[in-house]
């Protein structure tokens, strides 16, 4: 007698494996919870805050890294520094962003500006209230300032402009504005000679190009960097500091100050700061 | 005979009575003899001990050893002025000292780097901030013992307990935002958002911009009803209503505002800003700025004297202590204390007549008369004092 032959059952084994990739795919197409604090904060930020149109919805599948990676090359993901020296408070270290501030005769200063940080403009007025007698010309060395914080920018270039004077057009999600000079005193009357670099960028050329644009300060040096974008920066997690582009300046008329950087009115590759400017007496003045 | 031996007699007599009572006065005072919540406490950072200071005479009563490589922080009495509770941050530890013996009578781990806290008014509970961890530890202080250690922070630096002990208001340094925490439970209840870095552009941001400067410390008003909590990268001051722990108002101030200090009457906050060397000054009543005073720079403590009436505004940048006038808010005077001093800390005595400061670089303290603003200075009080604390203070303690 032949044996009965029953058609094969599958195994509860291979049935449940099934199953499981099955689930698996259907979850995968559905949206999978973040279980990361830090991307999360990221994609809400990008969400929220981003400049640039992205399909974060993309995004959601990938990695911080692999995020950061489609972003704007200006938005960064930066480690935090924490200096636990016993030596200092916390908020009171020096800043050093003005340096080598020194009288060069004829009624004429130099100042190295490093960068701009967050007391930059303090700093400043204070170095300048140290020139005694008061100066009629001033060269300011942005050579190698990489930029900074970007309202201190704004802020210094007021220094130099009336109060109301328009400074630059900031352009967000929301769309654009333009922004004034606030401050009521006086603007300071010194000639003005900005020295700049390849390296020159950012605030840097935002605080120069608002000068430049008012005819308030001549630009020696070479061609700068050519970074327009402004970034906010919001605490990712313990370790990390998201710098996101969320805006980029123009000058007040809407066009960029300097299509590739800002290119000087005068080229110099020197390093004789004396030359940059002539003595106070024989110069024609280069008011508003 | 007789008469020789009698006047003998009284001869020794008459000399023995003034030697006994030099033997009696000789005898040194203990600290159970002194008002405890009236003196003064140093904490010396470099020595790693505690220096006591009375200031009925302005000497030194006793110096308490810590164990090397304490580092204490903070230091201050609990409630009863019987035990000092101090962080000590070189050993990522907080210590429970019977101010009397000396005695270190309970040593808690805690998690990195401890420095400031603040504990419930019955000094059961302590609230602990570990900076290089960034999480806080909850202390029970009569049990000597770390209940819980609460991550989610980004520098906890400032702790203010409500007078009803409910809540602690903790201020993040590494971060914009302030947190509420149920004392009992240690539960977070809830995280404030306050301010922001402002717009950078940079090329290069980790070269000079890889941190936020955020909020020292919540300031409560007298009645607990308000915190006040300065932004330092923002230049705002948030006032937090403690019933609903939201943000009633958002102030401008000046840059980079360091914390706020509370008149001892209430009615006012005053706010250094360290970026622009000046002082603002709030009512709390109206919530708004009423003056803005011109200091100096790196300003770490307001304390208030002679009822309030006057404010001692500390600089440690230009050694000096600038006096106002809370009625007229001009400025009175310019202590110039001495030349590269690093002025830290002070504390205001009970009957605000006087104020200790620390100088840490000289290793000394000074006391201020407020009645006449005559500077003593209290040398060789042990090596870097940080801080200084009164117990029954006339204006409010504060460590930074």
């Amino acid at each position: 007698m032949p044996a009965v032959v029953r058609p094969a059952r599958p195994h509860p084994v291979f049935l449940g494996v099934v199953l499981i990739l099955l689930g698996m795919l259907v979850g995968g197409c559905a949206r999978p919870p973040v279980s990361d604090p830090a991307k999360a904060e990221l994609l809400r930020q990008i969400r929220e805050a981003y400049l640039f149109d992205v399909d974060v919805v993309s995004l959601e599948l990938l990695s911080v890294p692999e995020i950061m990676a489609r972003l704007d090359p200006d938005t960064h993901l930066v480690e935090i520094r924490r200096r636990m020296s016993s030596d200092f408070i916390r908020g009171f270290e020096p800043e050093g962003s003005i340096a080598a501030v020194r009288a060069l005769g004829g009624g004429r200063g130099y100042l190295r500006l490093v960068f701009f940080g967050r007391r930059t403009l303090e700093d400043l007025r204070k170095a300048l209230s140290d020139f005694t007698p008061p100066l009629c010309a001033l060269t300011i060395d942005l050579r190698d300032n990489a930029g900074g914080n970007f309202d201190q920018a704004l802020r210094l270039a007021e220094l130099f402009l009336p109060p109301g004077a328009p400074l630059a057009l900031y352009e967000g999600r929301e769309g654009r504005a333009l922004l004034y000079a606030t401050g009521t005193a006086a603007p300071r009357q010194e000639r003005l000679t900005l020295w700049l670099n390849a390296r020159t960028a950012s605030s840097a050329e935002l605080f120069a190009g608002v000068l430049r644009w008012h005819h308030r300060a001549e630009l020696v040096g070479a061609p700068t960097t050519g970074k327009r974008t402004v970034q906010q920066v919001v605490r990712l997690d313990q370790a990390h500091l998201l710098f996101l582009t969320t805006g980029r300046f123009l000058a007040p008329d809407g066009s960029p100050f300097g299509v590739h950087g800002l290119m000087p009115d005068r080229a110099y590759e020197g390093d004789d700061v004396s030359s940059l400017m002539a003595p106070c007496a024989d110069t024609k003045s280069l008011g508003p | 005979m007789l008469r020789h031996v009698l006047t003998l007699g009284i001869f020794l007599a008459l000399v023995s009575t003034p030697l006994g009572s030099a033997r009696l006065s000789a005898q040194p005072k203990t600290l159970a003899d002194y008002d405890l919540k009236a003196l003064a406490i140093v904490v010396n950072r470099d020595s790693s001990d505690i220096t006591v200071i009375d200031p009925a005479t302005d000497t030194i009563i006793k110096r308490i050893p810590l164990g090397e490589y304490t580092n204490a922080h903070m230091a201050m009495l609990n409630h009863d002025g019987k035990k000092l509770i101090i962080s000590a941050t070189g050993r990522d530890r907080f210590l429970v000292v019977d101010l009397v013996t000396g005695q270190v009578e309970h040593t808690i781990v805690t998690g990195k780097a401890p420095e400031h806290f603040d504990a419930t008014p019955d000094g059961r509970r302590a609230f602990v901030g570990n900076m290089e961890d960034s999480t806080v530890s909850v202390i029970d202080v009569h049990e000597g013992r770390e209940l819980q250690r609460i991550t989610g922070f980004f520098e906890p630096h400032g702790f203010s307990v409500l007078p009803d002990g409910s809540k602690v208001y903790v201020s993040s340094l590494g971060a914009h935002e302030v947190a509420v925490l149920d004392t009992t439970s240690g539960r977070m209840l809830k995280r404030l958002a306050i301010g922001d870095v402002g717009r950078v552009a940079a090329r290069d941001p980790q070269r000079y911009l890889s941190s936020i400067k955020g909020i020292v410390n919540p300031t409560l008003t007298k009645d607990g009803a308000f915190a006040y909590a300065a932004d330092s990268d923002a230049g705002v001051v948030a006032i937090i209503d403690t019933r609903t722990d939201k943000i009633v108002k958002t102030l401008k101030i000046g840059e980079q505002p360091w914390r706020a200090y509370n008149s001892p009457d209430g009615r006012w906050m005053l706010v250094p800003n360290n970026g622009d060397s000046t002082v603002s000054v709030i009512d709390t009543t109206s919530q708004k700025i009423v003056a803005q005073l011109t200091a100096g720079t790196e300003m770490t403590g307001i304390n208030f004297a002679m009822g309030g009436s006057k404010a001692y505004v500390i600089s440690r940048g230009d050694s000096t202590v600038y006096v106002f006038d809370m009625k007229t808010f001009g400025l009175v005077t310019r202590l110039k204390i001495g030349t590269n001093l690093a002025l830290e800390t002070a504390a205001t005595t009970a009957d605000g007549t006087k104020i200790y400061l620390a100088s840490s670089t000289n290793d000394s303290v000074y006391a201020i008369d407020a009645r006449t603003d005559q500077v003593k200075q209290i040398a060789d009080v042990g090596r870097y004092p940080w801080g200084v604390s009164i117990l029954a203070a006339a204006s409010p303690n504060y460590c930074h």
